[in-house]
């Protein structure tokens, strides 16, 4: 009985899988990396969306419609709130939200030997580029405490000048969505 | 046409074998191996995320003057899932990462018997099946990677005989005694393969070449006629092209993706003699809204359906196409 596949059909097969796997090693994707390109900027006003969930509301500002949130990789930073979300009253500093954050990329390609300025203007990186998927428009970005963070991006974003080791620069946008957790 | 060859051939014995000579060691052996092979081969075809799920027919004459039409509706749930990005192997220049696999299946087999003795019976053969497991995958570049696997399946089989004919009406108990009908049958599997992919991105649209190699070895826990056991051992290969493309289109905040692929799966062992199908081809075409990054866990949503056609067997599926990413 036979069971497996021919003889001549596994070694063809062995012979392709030999050349496919000769072109290089894998390596693990860094971001520790000086990229390729003069140093610039490369896109900015990327408009993201992230999901927090928990975040830890920092503080509150009923008046001025602005909520501080620390994330579950403890960084810190003050959202307006939109006017369409309600309830804002209620939430307390110290308790734990879901949200969804709208924020604000610039990408930059810096010269890691050289002070960041562009055009005059200082610049503080808070992530660098760790991988970019053109297909599915994904930008992979890891924070100085090693914490990763993808991003959808939009169609119109020029991804492909896009590589490991590009600074990023986030702005906090809007807070658009917030649910307290029971 | 070989599909049904073996059980209608089993069946088209019966008349001669019983009524002229009685059933004696070897005559029913031959028999009974033949449900064994169709128990080991439905329970795999009818839960393996490996292979085709779908309405499937055949048709065929096997023996002068018969034939027979056979109606097999496959219904899956389940596939194989990559876990998390890969990370370093040690210090070897080699990335890994967990891999999960699991089905969950139903199938229903019904042979029409249009010819001969037992013209107006029917065969009905049931089966479902659970098979779970895992492995790793290993990247031997950023392109080439290779996931050896291991899986357990629990099969439940059973078959009813609808006894219209004359013969079978008179002798239905007697055949059912020996284990060749009416029975029900509770199997385990273990499935070792090994999955090769290389993936190439142009532009923004992902190649996919796979091909996998699955040995399945199949054993009765339980049979509820003593004549009835399996021990079988079946194999199947798998090779298929993946096109993944994005249209650039945006609809309700997500893009639209089209692609397909087209497969050939080889059979061996007990699938090949319980379904008499050599390879089964398969071409599907997708039309999907990508919801990677939006949606926890989800790559894709959308619909999708498969032509299917091979040795002695045509099919065809169409249903909503969900692609998860762990």
């Amino acid at each position: 009985m036979q069971v497996g596949p021919p003889l001549p059909a596994l070694a063809q097969a062995l012979l392709l899988f030999t050349i496919l796997a000769l072109p290089g090693c894998w390596t693990p994707p860094r971001s520790n990396v000086q990229p390729p390109g003069e140093p610039g900027l490369i896109a900015a006003h990327i408009r993201v969306r992230s999901h927090e969930d928990p975040a830890v509301v920092l503080a509150v500002d009923a008046r001025s419609r602005t909520l501080s949130l620390v994330d579950a990789a403890r960084r810190s930073a003050t959202y307006p709130v939109s006017s369409k979300v309600s309830g804002l009253g209620q939430v307390r500093p110290g308790e734990r939200i879901r949200a969804i954050l709208v924020d604000e990329l610039a990408v930059y390609v810096l010269d890691a030997s050289e002070p960041a300025f562009i055009a005059g203007k200082p610049i503080a990186p808070d992530a660098k580029v760790l991988s970019v998927d053109l297909s599915y428009r994904l930008l992979n970005v890891q924070y100085p405490d090693g914490a990763e963070q993808t991003f959808k991006v939009g169609l119109d974003v020029k991804l492909a000048r896009m590589h490991a080791g590009d600074a990023v620069v986030i702005r906090p946008v809007e807070l658009i969505a917030l649910k307290r957790r029971e | 046409m070989r599909r049904e060859a073996c059980c209608l051939l089993t069946l088209l014995l019966l008349p001669s074998l019983a009524a002229a000579q009685g059933l004696s060691g070897p005559e029913l052996d031959q028999l009974l191996n033949a449900q064994r092979a169709r128990i080991e081969a439905l329970t795999i075809l009818g839960a393996d995320f490996g292979l085709a799920n779908g309405q499937f027919h055949s048709t065929g004459q096997y023996v002068a003057g018969t034939g027979t039409d056979t109606e097999i509706t496959v219904s899956k749930f389940g596939g194989a899932g990559d876990v998390g990005d890969p990370k370093p192997l040690g210090t070897l220049p080699i990335g890994w990462q967990p891999v999960i696999q699991g089905s969950m299946g139903w199938i229903d087999s019904t042979e029409h018997l249009d010819a001969g003795l037992l013209a107006g019976d029917a065969s009905e053969f049931k089966a479902y099946a659970i098979q779970f497991g895992g492995g790793a995958r290993f990247w031997l570049n950023d392109a080439l990677s290779v996931a050896p696997t291991v899986m357990g399946m629990y099969g439940h089989t059973s078959n009813t005989y609808d006894a219209n004919s004359l013969y079978m009406r008179e002798n239905e108990s007697r055949v059912a005694s020996l284990g060749l009908i009416d029975f029900e049958v509770n199997t385990w599997t273990v499935r070792p393969a090994l999955d090769v992919q290389y993936l190439l991105t142009l532009h923004r649209t992902i190649f996919t070449l796979t091909s996998d190699a699955a040995l399945f070895d199949t054993e009765t826990f339980s049979s509820s006629n003593t004549h009835l056991s399996v021990l079988g051992t079946s194999g199947s290969w798998d090779n298929k092209l993946d096109v993944d493309v994005p249209l650039g289109i945006q609809i309700f905040g997500h893009e639209l993706r089209t692609g397909g692929y087209l497969s050939r799966t080889d059979l061996y062992g007990g699938l090949l003699e319980g379904l008499q199908v050599e390879h089964i081809n398969e071409l599907h075409a997708r039309l999907v809204l990508d919801f990677l990054g939006q949606l926890w866990k989800v790559q894709w949503i959308g619909i999708g359906g498969s032509y299917l056609w091979g040795t002695a067997i045509t099919g065809w599926t169409i249903g909503a196409d969900v692609m998860f990413r762990f």
